[in-house]
């Protein structure tokens, strides 16, 4: 049953489209799977890093056998059918607020609270214990394992770890003791918060569960000595590290260094740098302990143009078939870009432009406008005879690499349409943005926003509510407009993420926050592309972080990249031999980086990631600067 | 979805009737006058954001069992008398029952449904006139009552079920101001003649807005209880043994008990708000729920035992329905059911029994459930009386997990 409103909302019963909250079973269905996340699954140590909605807990997820199971794919199966346990570990709203807000507290001698630290701590070893249940239950009942003779007994045990008292042996009682346990904590907690200390002191008196290291192991023993058939190594997946407090996070550095090879870990998290350093602290603890590993970090991995695409179209067919839709033709739902292939227009069946071929498109435009004129003569490429004579790659160097921003130029100054709501000098997306592939580029291959564009622009489409039957192609057309109101919320959105991050870092370059700073870049992107002197194919769209740019604007740069606002596009090729910068973002130097695209439609700026320049030399040469000047001028001259 | 809707299969069992239960909608439409602070079905909110109850609902049609046989609305299905948020709120009804599969809509009237205070200037019936139910939708009468001239109708969807829909409004709703319900004596006998003219079916369903009993528990003042409701329960005395279910709603407390009277008194269950506002003291005694009850025979049960019921109830999360948690403090639990009346020390002497005398002396619910069937038909609050006598009488403990107030296994407690 599709709804209006939401389509994907109602199919996922959640409007934001996090893994967090997605059933294992669930993302094995959606799962697109790729390069990386087969990498990922053929190690047995690994670091997993990435900006917010870029796939991570669904990665982690995907590990978990309940979401092999479900997955269609011979990866699954292979997966599957290997001897490993694999454990999640995630938290909730609940978790966050009880261990993050809580770890603040101190007592009178400004000291951490000892008894909510105890408490924090039962409750998150608690919450891990359920999650191992949770994962032997998953292998029980799907007939892999069984419990042995007397396997309460081994329920006892570790309950005891915690001095749980079980009313009588068994797992389930072992699971609602814990359970109870937990609720006490809560409340005990909670009224810590109200200011009263007397239960928690009495709780922490009671529970005190061991390192983490200790238990992980004592718990895979009693349960290899209880149930018949259970894998007996473990994958320990922990999920969303940035909510877990500080004290917890240092346990886990503890816990790698104390597993044996009969445990794997695997990390995810956001390193924004409200972490702290935490990635080098664990990579640090992953090589002292001599353990193998591999930093996966899904911001800093050269994503292709093409598999960009490949990656949207999947996820969409998906997410299309499983409201119904079959055989969707993505060309039919978005209409066609103007950007798109000549190959991609012929024999579309809906046009968002009525544009020409691509070489009457170039005569036209090169006869309009002088600026295309004189390069097409400096080229000679005028003539179609003389464009006949290239070969195919002088061709795509000179005229198809040029076409769409000769395009764009000529859209945003010449174009005479229909005036949509916005003057020639509006922020509001142009409709050029539009269509297939444009529009599902504009995701930047970042799962959560491609879902919300696509939950957005269905909304608007032709889908009714009850709608039963199987809606065909053509009957979810979603015209360009909508296309455009979608992408100017959806830039809103992922501009305000980027804000509450990026406001941390206060001043990072004269009077200028991290906002201010892209929106600068962003500006000195659009000058090079509409205000050049001569009309340059390939303008500068793109920049190089380099180690001469001072390090507060560095740090806001990787907070950028990891809310989403700029897209990693690969390394440059030659590193110039300097001592590394020792931090939590040194993989992120010497890296080519460009507006996201959403937030490219902003400055008119062409879908593609363009040449670079070094960000030190655009903060140097460019009006960065002088606004710095100016502001300073305004203050000197101040008479107080 | 993560909720599984259906209920344990058993070839014992028979469903006889099959009803997903909403009440008090509170829907809220164009005219912002209507208190929209006082609901979550509002139309310009849900237009903007995806946290519709009802299509939320509807999402989850799919993990129903099937068939569904009627959507059952037991009143205020808009806010203070609007007349938008009715329409609204009937649009949504409809879309619901189609979503459902439901070929019936049992809709009675709330005290918010007739504009008492004349507030529109067009009587207190504006609001029933201005949106109906499709034809399609609507139950035929076995009966020529009507409620808007009888303040009852009387439907028999199948041989095994009768259906009385109760206006609790009275014939001049003015005079009570919305105040309380009222059932007249008279109405009492016209029903009583009626049912008697039409003979009882084995499942009777009664369906009106005011609680029948004051909830003085959680509101001292509360005043606005059935007056009339000692003469329909001495109705239900008098009429031929039949398993009644009193279906009400407007206090927006969820429970579910018997009435007062002998072995075969109604079961009375109190629907908790659908998408109303909870405020003051309601927040932390009731939450926004929906019920799935089936009404079945089982033969597990001692031969000639009456037909009884079981449900489910979903529970508002801000964004989603939820299975409602185990306890009955704030709301009916996820899973329960009714018809049964074992005392709970025997049901758990006799669990004890069994329990002493299986291996590792630990039983899994279901096949205590299988021998000792009536468990399954205990009303929430006599499971949990179960419990604590088989703790403190037996020394056996109940291992139960989060949504289900019936325990996943039982155990001989450890010295």
């Amino acid at each position: 049953m599709i709804s209006v409103r939401s389509p994907l909302a109602t199919l996922f019963g959640q409007g934001y489209f996090n893994a967090n909250k997605l059933t294992p079973t669930q993302v094995g269905q959606l799962f697109v799977s790729g390069e990386r996340f087969e990498q990922l699954s053929r190690v047995d140590n690994a670091v997993l890093t990435g900006p917010r909605g870029s796939g991570k807990t669904t990665f982690m997820k995907m590990l978990t056998r309940e979401a092999l199971a479900h997955w269609e794919h011979p990866l699954g199966q292979e997966l599957l059918n290997r001897s490993v346990l694999s454990i999640y570990f995630g938290s909730d709203v609940v978790l966050r607020s009880q261990l993050v807000d809580m770890d603040q507290r101190r007592d009178s001698a400004g000291e951490p609270d000892a008894d909510v630290r105890t408490l924090q701590r039962a409750k998150m070893s608690l919450h891990f214990l359920h999650a191992i249940l949770a994962a032997v239950k998953t292998e029980v009942q799907a007939g892999r394992a069984s419990p042995a003779q007397g396997s309460g007994e081994a329920a006892v045990d570790v309950g005891a770890l915690w001095q749980l008292t079980l009313p009588y042996a068994s797992w389930d009682a072992l699971q609602t003791s814990s359970s109870r346990a937990i609720d006490e904590i809560s409340r005990a907690l909670m009224r810590v918060s109200d200011g009263s200390t007397e239960d928690a002191s009495k709780l922490a008196g009671a529970l005190a569960p061991p390192e983490l290291a200790d238990l992980f192991i004592r718990i895979r023993e009693h349960l290899a000595a209880a149930f018949d058939g259970l894998p007996e190594r473990w994958l320990l997946l922990f999920d969303e590290l940035e909510f877990f407090p500080r004290h917890v996070q240092q346990e886990l550095i503890g816990l790698i260094r104390m597993l044996g090879p009969e445990f794997g870990v695997k990390l995810a998290f956001t390193p924004l740098s409200t972490t702290g350093g935490y990635l080098r602290e664990l990579t640090g603890a992953f090589a002292s302990s001599g353990h193998e590993y591999v930093h996966f970090d899904l911001a800093a991995s050269q994503i292709d143009m093409r598999d960009l695409l490949r990656f949207a179209e999947k996820l969409t067919s998906r997410v299309l078939g499983m409201i119904g839709v079959e055989d969707p033709d993505l060309r039919v739902i978005f209409g066609v870009s103007p950007f798109a292939t000549e190959s991609l227009r012929r024999g579309s069946v809906r046009l968002v432009s009525d544009r020409p071929s691509d070489d009457e498109l170039f005569s036209s435009l090169i006869e309009e406008h002088p600026r295309f004129a004189t390069f097409a003569s400096a080229k000679n490429v005028v003539t179609p005879a003389e464009r006949a004579l290239l070969s195919e790659p002088q061709r795509a160097a000179s005229v198809r690499k040029g076409l769409p921003v000769m395009l764009l130029w000529h859209e945003r100054l010449f174009r005479r349409r229909p005036a949509r709501r916005q003057s020639k000098r509006s922020r509001k997306t142009n409709v050029i943005f539009t269509g297939y592939p444009t529009f599902l580029e504009m995701g930047d291959g970042n799962p959560r926003t491609t879902l919300r564009l696509l939950d957005r622009a269905l909304a608007n489409s032709g889908l009714r509510a009850g709608t039963e039957v199987s809606p065909r192609s053509a009957d979810l057309s979603i015209d360009a407009e909508t296309q455009a109101d979608v992408i100017d919320t959806e830039r809103e959105v992922q501009l305000a993420l980027a804000e509450v991050h990026l406001a941390r870092h206060g001043v990072v370059r004269g009077p200028m926050g991290g906002m201010q700073l892209l929106d600068q870049l962003g500006q000195v992107f659009e000058r090079n592309v509409y205000m050049g002197k001569r009309f340059d194919p390939d303008p500068v769209t793109s920049f190089v972080l380099d180690d001469k740019v001072d390090f507060p604007i560095a740090q806001a740069i990787a907070d950028a990249v990891y809310t989403g606002v700029l897209v990693d596009v690969g390394p440059v090729d030659a590193v110039p031999a300097r001592p590394q910068v020792l931090s939590d973002i040194h993989h992120l130097y010497w890296r080519r980086y460009r507006l996201s695209y959403l937030l490219g439609t902003r400055y008119w700026l062409p879908v593609r990631k363009g040449k670079a320049k070094a960000l030190s030399t655009l903060l140097a040469r460019t009006a960065i600067t002088r606004g710095e000047a100016i502001q300073q001028t305004i203050f000197e001259s101040d008479p107080s | 979805m993560t909720t599984d809707l259906a209920f344990s299969p058993a070839d014992a069992i028979s469903v006889l009737y099959r009803a997903v239960v909403v009440s008090d909608i509170h829907a809220v439409g164009r005219d912002t006058r209507d208190h929209a602070d006082e609901s979550t079905v509002v139309e310009h909110i849900l237009e903007r954001y995806a946290h519709d109850p009802f299509e939320r609902l509807a999402a989850l049609s799919a993990e129903f069992p099937k068939p569904i046989d009627a959507l059952v609305c037991c009143g205020d299905v808009t806010n203070r008398a609007g007349i938008d948020g009715y329409v609204y709120g009937m649009h949504k009804l409809v879309d619901l029952a189609d979503q459902l599969g439901a070929p019936t809509v049992y809709l009675t009237v709330g005290n918010h449904d007739l504009d008492v205070r004349d507030r529109h200037g067009f009587g207190p019936r504006a609001c029933l006139e201005s949106a109906q139910l499709p034809d399609r939708l609507v139950p035929s009468c076995i009966t020529a009552h009507t409620l808007h001239h009888d303040l009852f109708e009387i439907y028999r969807p199948k041989p095994d079920m009768t259906v009385v829909n109760l206006d609790t409004n009275g014939a001049a709703p003015t005079e009570t101001q919305g105040k309380y319900g009222i059932v007249d004596p008279a109405t009492v006998h016209e029903i009583e003649v009626a049912l008697q003219a039409v003979d009882l079916t084995p499942v009777m369903l009664f369906v009106c807005h005011h609680h029948p009993y004051r909830h003085g528990d959680i509101a001292l003042s509360d005043y606005s209880e059935l007056h009339g409701a000692p003469e329909l329960f001495a109705m239900f005395e008098r009429l031929p043994e039949a398993a009644w279910l009193l279906l009400h709603g407007h206090k927006h407390q969820p429970r579910l008990a018997y009435a007062r009277g002998g072995a075969a008194a109604p079961a009375v269950f109190g629907a908790g708000a659908f998408s109303r506002s909870l405020d003051k003291y309601l927040q932390a005694v009731a939450r926004n729920q929906c019920y799935l009850i089936e009404f079945v025979r089982d033969g597990r049960l001692p031969p000639g035992h009456p037909p009884v019921g079981r449900f489910r109830s979903l529970e508002w999360a801000s964004s989603k329905w939820v299975p409602s948690p185990a306890s009955t403090r704030s709301g009916l639990p996820y899973s329960g059911g009714f018809g049964a009346k074992k005392h709970p020390a025997i049901m758990a002497r006799e669990i004890a029994n069994m329990i002493g005398r299986a291996p590792e002396q630990r039983m899994r619910h279901r096949e205590v459930a299988e021998a000792q069937c009536e468990i399954n038909y205990l009303v929430p609050s006599d499971v949990e009386r179960v419990i604590e006598h088989l703790r403190e009488d037996h020394d056996i403990a109940a291992s139960c997990y989060m949504h289900d107030p019936q325990p996943v296994e039982y155990g001989k407690m450890r010295p």
